[in-house]
């Protein structure tokens, strides 16, 4: 079976392959490292801890792939961003050396900021006054595009608690939205 | 309950889109990692051909930086099978459950009288059913509340008892606990009163939790027994639960600030009164945080055994690093770089730090680079490291070992202050002294009535396949190997082995393994050279112990780490080489074939394997990028034994980076191994 053969394939299925095939495990790879490398770089704010941190996932994933170490059954990449967040705990809890946030690359010209950032910076502005447990939700939600099911298997809560934190947090945002908006 | 409208407005909607969409990563880093994930892939799938390697796992050989996967992955054989066995009957959090267990099917919410309330969670076993609520009061204040659940067929179950768990912004968290309801899945009437007689009512229904579910903690039902408290940590034995045929432990770690985190890998061992040790298998379930707590599973308890839980990390179990966390409150400094300051610029400092019970002094700062700031510290006590920041910062750094017990931490900036500025000491590292241990004694009614868990499978044999090739030299090399295979294999006997291990440079940050260390391994094989019990242990070059492990049939643990594993049966083998080189061959990797004198005189035989990388990789930290991969065996062309064997990288020169070189100092047959080695296998208590 060749790789683009092994794209038309769902979770499930490749996840059997990649078992005993490295390349359905290529495929595997390439259809989340750029949720798996967002969601960590969200959260850590640094390109090469977000590299170092999408590395070592990637490596568990792999090792508990051939190790039969992930259960089926359950979803892939529900599993591979349970791994992250343990990754990111290690992170946090092992690593003294951190950087707060990446200098930045390249300035944007003024336009080009003032019209990307007047939505943004209204909505900054109603994020931070959301505890660090929602914004990880509607990271999960819209960075990582989750489902209600799968964050509730990260989270530890059912499929229906989760929907309604999330639509509690969404009518928070939604309420502020208007109010800002006079 | 109405379904929930997820609606935004479209101006909203588009913002969220836009801010949590991630950044995509860099195509060199998408590609560098692909490659590297395709060589993990082979080294795992080359991984049983070294069985004589497989106990080896239980013994850590990880080094501090997981970025050396890698370069580890070359030298160490992986695929050890992990035997995590399905565990029914124990909850995390809910403690040990009798019967089936139901849980909310869904949660609802419902307003009346100005309040609003919700049942969130709910969890019913044998004996109880708990119920987690959220309660908003039209009013602020102290709102006492009491709750009952009204039965279809009009009987009124009081609650056993209630509290606000989490007080939050305008939120009550309640819980209440009710006798089990005998009718689990019919729909339930909650009602709620508070103390001015008003009442919400909420109908829910319970179901059957499903295989693997995670639910919800239920606070109160645990029995612990916590150790003695040192450097601000004490070890927590959570809560026990003994079968016929498994004993499963919860342990957490307990510090008596807040802000306090372990910053390191931690395990626990194990061991009752008569010093005997139980493998403890980690069956941690992904949901909880394994920094501050484990779910273990052992052996069965007679009752009344004495046990001691241990604390234990590596490589050193006599220190913890830890990290704690000053943000909300920093100490500051103020800190004049001068209207100019210029690369190479120093500043001698004497000023001291307080925060918390840490008195910091620093000695100087240095400025490393145009936007970089490194300050140099003197460890007054414990402190290993140290986190600054400053308003003015776009990033910073800490932790980083300097001359003597010194360390640095540094703040880089987008442009850099010229005037004086306020710096904050956010987070300290240190290294906190133990020993954390819990002394308990097993209950003399030990057996529960408690579900058994479904037994792991007994793992299978493993089986070498056949070779592929049929290149001479690979024949000549598996029949040398085969050759001294069997002159040390046939009989059943115990083999002592003795090697020693040059790691050539090793990575920043690296721990382990040490530049040098001996391996000493002890093997009992049966009539047909299947290993029946090994002892392995490492030594460094002063002959002290750095870890030892030991296994039993298909049981290994690692006594310093306290880890346990669940290893195939093998067939003892000293061949290093046959199966790498098999694969090598089918891959077109060069091979070469040299006849020499070794260094003992005597005639060997050469083999080189290299692999060429498609595109470098470059390590980070390494100085240069590798273009390549190989080993050396050195083979005594009498005797068949391998006597070394040796792994480099290839450098864009064409010139070779010594990684590793293992020497066999001794081997041979004996009759029975020191009582001291005996000693230790009659420790490990087995099944």
């Amino acid at each position: 079976m060749s790789m683009s053969d092994f794209t038309a394939l769902d979770d499930p299925a490749l996840v059997e392959q990649a078992r005993h095939n490295p390349e359905a495990f290529a495929v595997l790879y390439r259809r989340y490292l750029t949720l798996i490398y967002g969601y960590l770089q969200r959260r850590v704010e640094n390109v090469h801890a977000a590299e170092d941190l999408t590395a070592q996932t990637f490596m568990e994933a792999l090792d508990g792939l051939k190790h039969k170490r992930y259960r089926e059954g359950g979803t892939f990449r529900a599993w591979l961003f349970t791994i992250a967040r343990r990754r990111l705990v290690d992170f946090y809890r092992e690593r003294p050396s951190i950087e707060l946030v990446d200098p930045p690359s390249s300035e944007p010209s003024l336009l080009a900021t003032l019209e990307m950032n007047d939505d943004l910076r209204r909505l900054t502005h109603i994020l931070k006054k959301l505890d660090p447990e929602k914004q990880e939700l509607l990271r999960l939600r819209f960075t990582a595009n989750l489902s209600f099911a799968e964050i509730a298997m990260l989270e530890g809560k059912t499929e229906a608690a989760v929907k309604m934190a999330i639509y509690r947090i969404l009518d928070f945002l939604r309420q502020a939205w208007e109010a800002e908006n006079g | 309950m109405d379904e929930l409208d997820l609606t935004l407005p479209p101006e909203l909607e588009s913002a969220l889109v836009n801010f949590y969409t991630g950044p995509e990563p860099d195509r060199a880093f998408v590609s560098r990692l692909d490659l590297e994930l395709q060589q993990r892939y082979e080294i795992i799938s080359q991984a049983p051909r070294n069985r004589k390697d497989s106990f080896m796992q239980a013994l850590r050989a990880r080094p501090a930086l997981a970025i050396l996967l890698v370069v580890l992955a070359l030298l160490l054989v992986s695929g050890v099978a992990y035997a995590i066995g399905r565990l029914t009957g124990f909850i995390p959090g809910f403690g040990f459950t009798t019967g089936d267990v139901y849980v909310l099917d869904m949660p609802i919410e419902a307003s009346e009288n100005g309040i609003t309330a919700g049942v969130e969670n709910a969890v019913q076993d044998e004996t109880k059913l708990w119920v987690e609520l959220s309660v908003r009061h039209p009013s602020e204040g102290d709102h006492q509340s009491q709750a009952y659940i009204l039965l279809q067929n009009g009987e009124k179950i009081q609650s056993q008892r209630g509290g606000v768990i989490i007080p939050d912004t305008g939120e009550q968290r309640l819980t209440f606990i009710f006798h089990a309801l005998g009718d689990p899945s019919q729909l339930v009437t909650l009602i709620l009163e508070n103390s001015d007689g008003q009442t919400v009512q909420m109908k829910f229904n319970l179901r059957s939790a499903q295989s693997d579910e995670v639910l919800p903690i239920l606070p109160g039902n645990k029995l612990p027994v916590q150790g003695e408290t040192s450097t601000g940590m004490a070890l927590v034995l959570e809560s026990v639960a003994m079968s016929a045929d498994q004993t499963v432990l919860q342990v957490s770690l307990h510090f008596d600030k807040p802000g306090i985190s372990l910053a390191g890998p931690w395990d626990i061992v194990m061991t009752d009164d008569a010093n005997r040790i139980y493998p403890l298998t980690d069956i941690t379930p992904d949901t909880l945080d394994i920094g501050v707590t484990r779910i273990y599973q052992t052996m069965p308890l007679h009752g009344n055994e004495r046990l001691i839980l241990k604390l234990v990390s590596f490589p050193s179990d006599k220190e913890m690093p830890m990290l704690m966390d000053f943000s909300t409150n920093p100490a500051t400094l103020t800190f004049n770089p001068g209207p100019n300051p210029q690369v190479g610029q120093s500043w001698s400092l004497d000023e001291n730090l307080q925060t918390g019970q840490f008195t910091f002094h620093i000695v100087g700062a240095r400025m490393t680079a145009p936007t970089e700031l490194t300050f140099e510290f003197e460890p007054t006590q414990n402190e290993t490291g140290a986190m600054l920041y400053s308003t003015l910062a776009s990033g910073a750094s800490g932790g980083e070992p300097a001359q003597g017990d010194h360390f640095t931490a540094s703040m880089s900036f987008t442009k850099m202050p010229n005037s004086p500025f306020e710096i904050q000491l956010m987070s300290v590292y240190y290294r906190a002294t133990g020993p954390w241990q819990v002394d308990w004694q097993a209950p003399a009614a030990t057996v529960l009535n408690f579900p058994t868990m479904t037994p792991a499978p007994s793992p299978t044999p493993l089986i070498i396949p056949a070779l592929v090739s049929q290149d001479p030299t690979l024949l000549e090399v598996q029949t040398l190997s085969q050759k001294f295979d069997n002159t040390m294999t046939q009989d059943p006997t115990w083999i002592h082995v003795i090697n020693e291990n040059l790691t050539e440079r090793l990575q920043i940050g690296q721990t382990y393994p040490p530049p040098y260390y001996q391996d000493e391994q002890w093997y009992e094989i049966d009539t047909e050279g299947w290993v029946i019990r090994n002892i392995t242990t490492h030594r460094d070059v002063d002959g002290n112990i750095l870890q030892q492990g030991a296994s039993v049939g298909t049981k290994s643990i690692n006594f310093t780490t306290g880890e346990t594993f669940e290893n195939s049966p093998y067939r003892l083998s000293f061949d290093l080489l046959t199966r790498d080189l098999d694969n090598a061959l089918q891959r077109d990797q060069s091979v070469i074939r040299e006849e020499i004198i070794c260094d003992d005189g005597s005639k060997c035989l050469l083999i080189t394997v290299g692999e060429q990388f498609t595109q470098p990789i470059q390590n980070p930290g390494a100085p240069n990028s590798f273009y390549g991969i190989g080993r050396r065996v050195w083979i005594n062309l009498e005797t068949g034994q391998q006597l070394k064997f040796q792994t480099f990288w290839r450098l864009a020169d064409g010139t070779e980076q010594i990684e590793l070189t293992q020497s066999n100092l001794l081997i041979q047959k004996v009759a029975a191994p020191p009582s001291d080695v005996l000693d230790i296998l009659e420790r490990i208590v087995m099944p």
